[in-house]
């Protein structure tokens, strides 16, 4: 398990989860997501809910393998950034 | 209930709500509203460790139409269970389990309450920390470390018998944690330092397991944990043995399955797959699943409160991690389609609709469950209680009463027989009655005493025909629940009423009601300070800058809040937090006396705890008491009660003379004498300066004028105003006027103003048209309450009713203006006529039998005047209070024939600060085989006295006779002593061959005490001096012009003929003077607008000094201190004295004058006499012991954080 913590370009569909995401210049594609929780901790200093997934990604096809071609990956979004781009943040590399 | 509609397939089975006790965020109300929001037609309410909050519960629920499921999160072997009632039995069975869980908490067993109450009886020992002590004493054998009696429930703030003093806040049980972050749980709970949590064992719960439904508990439970953790062989085995208990039992097949896997998913990690498991399990097991959301609040918006209640529980920051914590906020009652989404499990969605189903207990019934009276055979309740009263009309009115007696006995008793409450009054009056062939004295008060019936049961003494009572303030046909009766016992022997109780209605069936502690303003703004991670010294400073008051008023307190914390940034958030917790409970406490009488055992309507000083009590409030329909009485301990049979039996033992305080004629014009010369120092209720004015005022000549006197100094006719047009109306200087004729009825006797409850009730009832009931609910809302919102509601009805009626509007207007002023509290007549009476017999005992009165106070010290200043008093009814002496004192205040024949008191030798009471028995003991001879003779007779006993008794006095002086007292007392302990063997008896333990060449020549020694000697060893300190300091005073108090009295000459204290009501304005004294009080109440009251004593007497909020400002520093020096204009009415504080010295800073120039006095002498009078100031409210001297204290701590907020 690896901490990341930094923004990830992420395609999400209708419904606000990812199908693609952006990581080390490859483009992989979201097979499942394997869990989803919410975090929400720090009430006190006015922080934002967290909205977690754990996906299980794929290199797109034609993709250079830099490393693994599965990845599983902890992203996060703000409850605030939903539905207003791109404002995912890889949290963790899971291995 | 009828079936729940079919296409209802979820309920919400596992639910906390803020009776958790800092386990849960929302109230039981809150909660049903969102079940009901959520078109939910059931709830489940499953609170930690108890069914706490279960009949407000059931109330929310029947109001909103809501099918109530009663259950508890009960620790079993260390980790919870879910546990719902189907039935009644099952309720009980959860009572009985949760009682002994709470039992084993507190150190005790099985049926130690029972023992409880023997060892209690046995010991004599009935006082609430003698109790706490044998409790204690069985903690410790349990758990050596479980030490103080004082602890309190860690897990959940929990029921404890903690006041609302911070600093008695309960420690929180040390849990360790297995796993890591929220999938930690509690699987190992240590004992802690204090009470443990509260569990039971798997043994024990298949014991009550018939009638109970088993859910497998969210994510603390074992089943979870061990999934999670992928322990598949333990969490089958764990399932099995739960089986075992809930299904597998051959006799519980018919009552098909109670044991239920938990499905939950509260959006953290891993949830979704630990639920998938579980389904697999049970699955596997052929075990039936249930969802639930675990929730611990009704909204999100709630969730912040729930994690501050959690810190706050913790005794950690909200910055601290912990496993306890929520990690987000979706602990929350969703909805059926938010649930789904998250559980794809069908099936268990329709079981909790079954399991509802299922599940019936009604904790509130429409009727009352009064204990078991004993009636005759051949007779029934009623025809008991008609023989009974029948009895009493024939004894208590003459023949030419009782027409108007038997008319309102006879209306009386219909709605009684209509309530079915005739058992009720038997019982009380075989209490009351018991008592009195006991000897103890008891007076029924309150609303009871509105009854004929209870006049002549004889459980009250006040004739309601004859003062004019309203028996519906007492008891109406439409009243729901029972009545109130309060009784007055001798405070020294109503442990003595509770043995007896106990014994008679069963170990089972008594137990003493609980008192709900909700968070308030100071206790709110501390918790939540501390969790917000401000420093001790800052919530200290914190939470003396805020008066007591409702947590959802901190807005109001921002100014003094920030002048403490500055301009930090969470001052907001603080704000906003404590306002948060407006209402939310935080512990149970004991109620003062009320006692729950049951026919069936309490295990068939509530468990049974320990409050932490060991009485055990009941887990609900009165009103939830009430609302489940059983029975309360009060016994209170009155310590007036106990003063006024002290004093009868020293008048009997010393005068020969039998009193009868019951027969005692109410008109005696030598007691209306005394009373209105403002001599009211130690006379029940009227002592205080405050109504020592109002009696200078009000004059009072009859008994009427004395209900009058106790029901006008009330916060509700003081802050409505009412007060001088009462006393300008009876003393005819200004006229009496209704604002309608149809009020003339109601108001008369009280010149037309509002005095008294029942007042606002008829004035509902006959001048508004409410019925009796809204009536009563409009008079608490008054009285009680005082909701804007409801009072808006009520005032429309008020007006409309009055209206109708034929009230011009205005006029109704105005009167429903008048009386919603009459907020805060109030007494009823009743209540106001029986505390009269006590205030009469205290009087007449006063005028009669001082010198007997004044010792019994001294002993019970009902009051809240010191010792000083009792025995000041004493002085001034010329009763000399005598030293204690080795020779003569016994355990308690006795009096002495003088020679010249006038009684004394005599100081107990108990009176001795530092010698115990067991050594005073040993003393008492010793003597019986004759006097003292000397301090070797005592330290010889009673060896068990070490050398602090000796010189505490030599420092008193106590020793004088056997030596001539203390000082030498004192230098024998410590060579005797350690000659004696020397020796090694101190019940050694000596023999002719022994040397002598003193020789008298062992004493030197000793110097005599010094005035000033002598009197701090006094202080330090009873409390008060043999003269008053000012008297050092009156030479020097007298140089410098400064009268004596006393000569107040004539510095002002009044108008009319000068003497006469009737000839105003109005306060005089007199010359300015200057006082000197020793503060023995300060007050700042709340009604006073910013003014403080300092009583100022010197030898002669004492004065109450007015301080007005300009001059407490600019004198704040000096106010504090104990000896004060005050000049202003003196007023007068009557008799009453006061001083209008203009300017404010330290006595010690005026005769210490200022460094390198001489004194005001000129010398040396009047520099040593004021330090010694500050020092003797000090010592009286420093070192001082008992309720007075804390009083005093406690009114210091009330000044001093008064002034931080407005300083």
């Amino acid at each position: 398990m690896k901490s990341i913590h930094s923004p990830i370009d992420v395609d999400t569909d209708d419904r606000c989860r990812p199908v693609r995401l952006y990581w080390r210049s490859n483009t992989y594609h979201v097979s499942r997501i394997l869990d989803r929780w919410v975090l929400q901790n720090r009430w006190w200093a006015r922080e934002e809910k967290r909205l977690y997934v754990l996906v299980e990604a794929s290199l797109a096809a034609g993709e250079p393998v830099a490393g693994k071609a599965v990845q599983h990956l902890e992203l996060y979004l703000k409850t605030s950034a939903v539905g207003s781009g791109n404002e995912w943040t890889l949290a963790r590399v899971v291995d | 209930m009828a079936r729940l509609s079919w296409y209802v397939v979820f309920v919400h089975l596992h639910t906390r709500s803020w009776f958790s006790f800092g386990a849960g965020g929302s109230s039981p109300e809150a909660l049903v509203t969102r079940a009901a929001e959520l078109g939910q037609p059931a709830l489940g309410l499953t609170d930690l460790h108890g069914v706490y909050g279960m009949v407000r519960f059931q109330k929310a629920c029947k109001a909103m139409g809501i099918h109530a499921v009663v259950g508890s999160e009960v620790l079993v072997d260390g980790s919870p269970l879910v546990l719902l009632a189907r039935s009644p039995a099952g309720y009980r069975d959860l009572c009985s389990l949760l009682t002994r869980a709470h039992l084993a908490s507190a150190g005790l067993q099985d049926g130690d309450l029972a023992l409880l109450g023997e060892r209690m009886a046995m010991s004599g020992a009935r006082s609430v920390a003698d109790v706490g002590r044998l409790v204690s004493a069985n903690a410790d054998f349990a758990n050596p470390d479980s030490a103080s009696p004082d602890s309190s429930a860690p897990s959940g703030f929990g029921p404890s018998d903690v006041d609302d003093d911070p600093s008695n806040a309960p420690n929180v049980g040390e849990i360790r944690f297995v796993g890591s972050g929220d999938t930690m749980t509690p699987l190992n709970i240590l004992p802690t330092p204090k009470r443990p949590v509260p569990t039971v064992t798997l043994e024990l719960l298949g014991t009550y397991a018939d009638d109970l439904i088993c859910l497998t508990a969210g994510r603390s439970g074992t089943l979870w944990q061990l999934t999670s953790r992928r322990q598949d062989t333990a969490a089958i085995s764990w399932l099995r043995t739960l089986r075992e208990i809930f299904d597998d039992s051959p006799g519980h097949k018919a009552c098909g399955r109670r044991l239920y896997v938990e499905l939950m998913h509260g959006l953290l990690p891993e949830d979704g797959t630990v639920a998938a498991r579980l389904h697999h399990l049970a699955c596997t097991e052929q075990l039936p699943t249930v969802v639930t959301n675990d929730a611990r609040f009704a909204t999100p918006a709630n969730w912040r409160r729930y994690d501050l209640l959690t810190c706050a529980r913790l005794n950690i920051r909200v910055s601290e991690p912990h496993a306890e914590r929520p990690r987000n906020a979706e602990a929350y009652l969703k909805s059926e389609a938010q649930l789904r989404r998250l559980l794809p499990y069908p099936d268990a969605f329709d079981r909790t609709v079954e399991i509802a189903e299922s599940c019936r207990v009604d904790l509130v019934p429409e009727y009352i469950t009064p204990p078991a009276a004993i009636i005759p055979a051949g007779k029934t309740a009623r025809s008991y209680l008609t023989e009974l009263c029948d009895a009493g009309l024939q004894n208590l009115y003459a023949p030419n009463q009782r027409a108007a007696a038997q008319a309102q006995y006879d209306r009386e008793l219909k709605v009684i027989t209509d309530l079915e409450l005739e058992e009720f009054f038997l019982v009380v009056h075989e209490v009351v009655s018991v008592a009195r062939q006991r000897g103890i004295r008891c007076a029924g008060r309150g609303s009871a005493a509105n009854s004929i019936i209870a006049f002549l049961l004889r459980i009250t003494a006040v004739d309601p025909i004859r003062h004019n009572l309203l028996f519906e303030r007492f008891l109406h046909g439409e009243r729901k629940g029972t009545p109130d009766i309060d009784v007055d016992f001798d405070a020294d022997r109503r442990d003595g009423v509770i043995d007896w109780m106990e014994r008679r209605f069963g170990i089972e069936q008594t137990a003493m009601t609980a008192t709900l502690i909700t968070y308030k303003l100071r206790l709110a703004l501390r918790d939540v300070a501390k969790a917000l991670g401000w420093p001790m010294p800052k919530v200290d400073a914190l939470s003396q800058t805020v008066p007591s008051g409702l947590a959802n008023e901190v807005t109001e307190y921002r100014e003094p809040i920030q002048s403490v914390l500055g301009d930090a940034p969470l001052v907001d958030l603080l704000l906003e937090r404590v306002a948060d917790l407006h209402l939310c409970p935080r512990h149970l406490g004991l109620h003062s006396g009320g006692m729950v009488l049951s026919r069936k055992p309490l295990s068939h309507f509530t468990p049974i705890q320990v409050s932490a000083n060991g009485v055990k009590m009941v887990t609900f409030d009165k009103e939830d008491v009430e609302a489940m329909g059983l029975v309360k009485l009060d016994v209170l301990g009155l310590r007036m009660m106990a003063c006024l049979s002290e004093g009868a039996a020293l008048v009997h033992r010393h005068e020969g003379i039998e009193i009868d305080f019951e027969t005692l004629p109410l008109d005696d014009p030598g007691v209306y004498e005394l009373i209105c010369s403002g001599q009211t120092v130690t006379l029940f209720q009227i002592e205080s300066q405050g109504q020592m004015h109002l009696i200078a005022q009000n004059q009072p000549e009859c008994f009427d004028d004395l209900v009058a006197e106790v029901a006008l100094f009330r916060p509700g006719p003081l802050q409505s105003g009412m007060v001088h047009p009462f006393i300008r109306r009876r003393r005819g200087l200004e006229p009496v006027v209704y604002e309608h004729p149809s009020l003339e009825p109601i108001l008369a006797d009280t010149y037309g103003v509002i005095l008294f409850q029942e007042q606002i009730l008829d004035v509902a009832h006959r001048f508004a048209g409410m019925s009796l009931s809204d009536a009563d609910d409009f008079r608490q809302l008054m009285s009680k309450t005082h909701d804007p919102v409801r009072m808006g509601q009520m005032g429309v009805q008020f007006i409309a009713g009055a209206i109708a009626k034929g009230v011009p509007p205005p006029i109704a207007e105005s009167v429903f203006e008048k009386v919603s002023h009459f907020v805060g509290y109030g007494f009823c007549r009743s209540h106001a006529a029986a505390f009269a009476q006590t205030v009469y017999h205290s009087a007449w005992m006063k005028r009669y039998h001082p010198a007997a009165h004044l010792a019994a106070f001294m002993q019970h010290r009902p009051g809240f005047y010191n010792l000083m200043t009792l025995e000041e008093e004493a002085r001034r009814f010329s009763i000399p209070t005598l030293l204690p002496t080795v020779d003569e004192s016994t355990a308690r205040y006795d009096l002495v024939r003088l020679s010249d024949g006038r009684l004394g008191i005599r100081k107990p030798l108990t009176s001795i600060k530092g010698l115990a009471e067991e050594a005073v028995e040993q003393i008492l003991w010793a003597r019986l085989a004759g006097p003292f001879r000397s301090v070797e003779d005592l330290a010889t007779r009673v060896p068990d006295l070490d050398r602090r006993d000796l010189d505490a008794l030599a420092k008193s006095g106590a020793l004088d006779t056997l030596t001539g002086s203390s000082r030498r007292a004192l230098w024998e007392t410590g060579v005797v002593a350690n000659r004696r302990d020397a020796g090694g063997d101190r019940s050694h008896q000596p023999s002719l061959f022994d040397m002598p333990l003193l020789m008298e060449e062992d004493v030197p020549d000793l110097p005599v005490l010094s005035a000033a020694e002598r009197l701090s000697w006094d202080y330090r060893s009873t409390g008060a001096g043999r003269v008053h300190p000012i008297t050092l300091a009156r030479r020097h005073l007298n140089d410098m012009g400064i009268p004596t108090i006393e000569s107040c009295q004539s510095t002002m000459v009044l108008p009319g003929d000068g003497t006469s204290p009737k000839a105003t009501s109005n306060d005089l304005q007199g010359p300015v003077v200057t006082l000197a004294g020793v503060v023995i009080m300060r007050q700042r109440p709340p009604t006073a607008k910013g003014f403080m009251f300092v009583t100022l004593e010197d030898e002669t007497s004492f004065i109450q000094v007015i301080v007005h909020p300009k001059i407490y400002e600019q004198y704040y520093e000096l106010l504090i201190k104990p000896a004060l020096l005050f000049k202003g204009p003196l007023q007068a009415t009557g008799t009453w004295r006061a001083l209008l504080a203009k300017e404010v010295w330290p006595l010690e800073g005026v005769f210490g004058g200022y460094a390198g120039f001489p004194s005001a006095a000129g010398h040396q002498n009047a520099v040593d006499a004021g330090k010694q009078v500050v020092r003797a100031g000090q010592a009286l409210e420093g070192d001082g012991s008992g309720d007075d001297l804390a009083k005093i204290a406690a009114g210091g701590s009330v000044f001093r954080s008064q002034t931080r907020r407005t300083g």
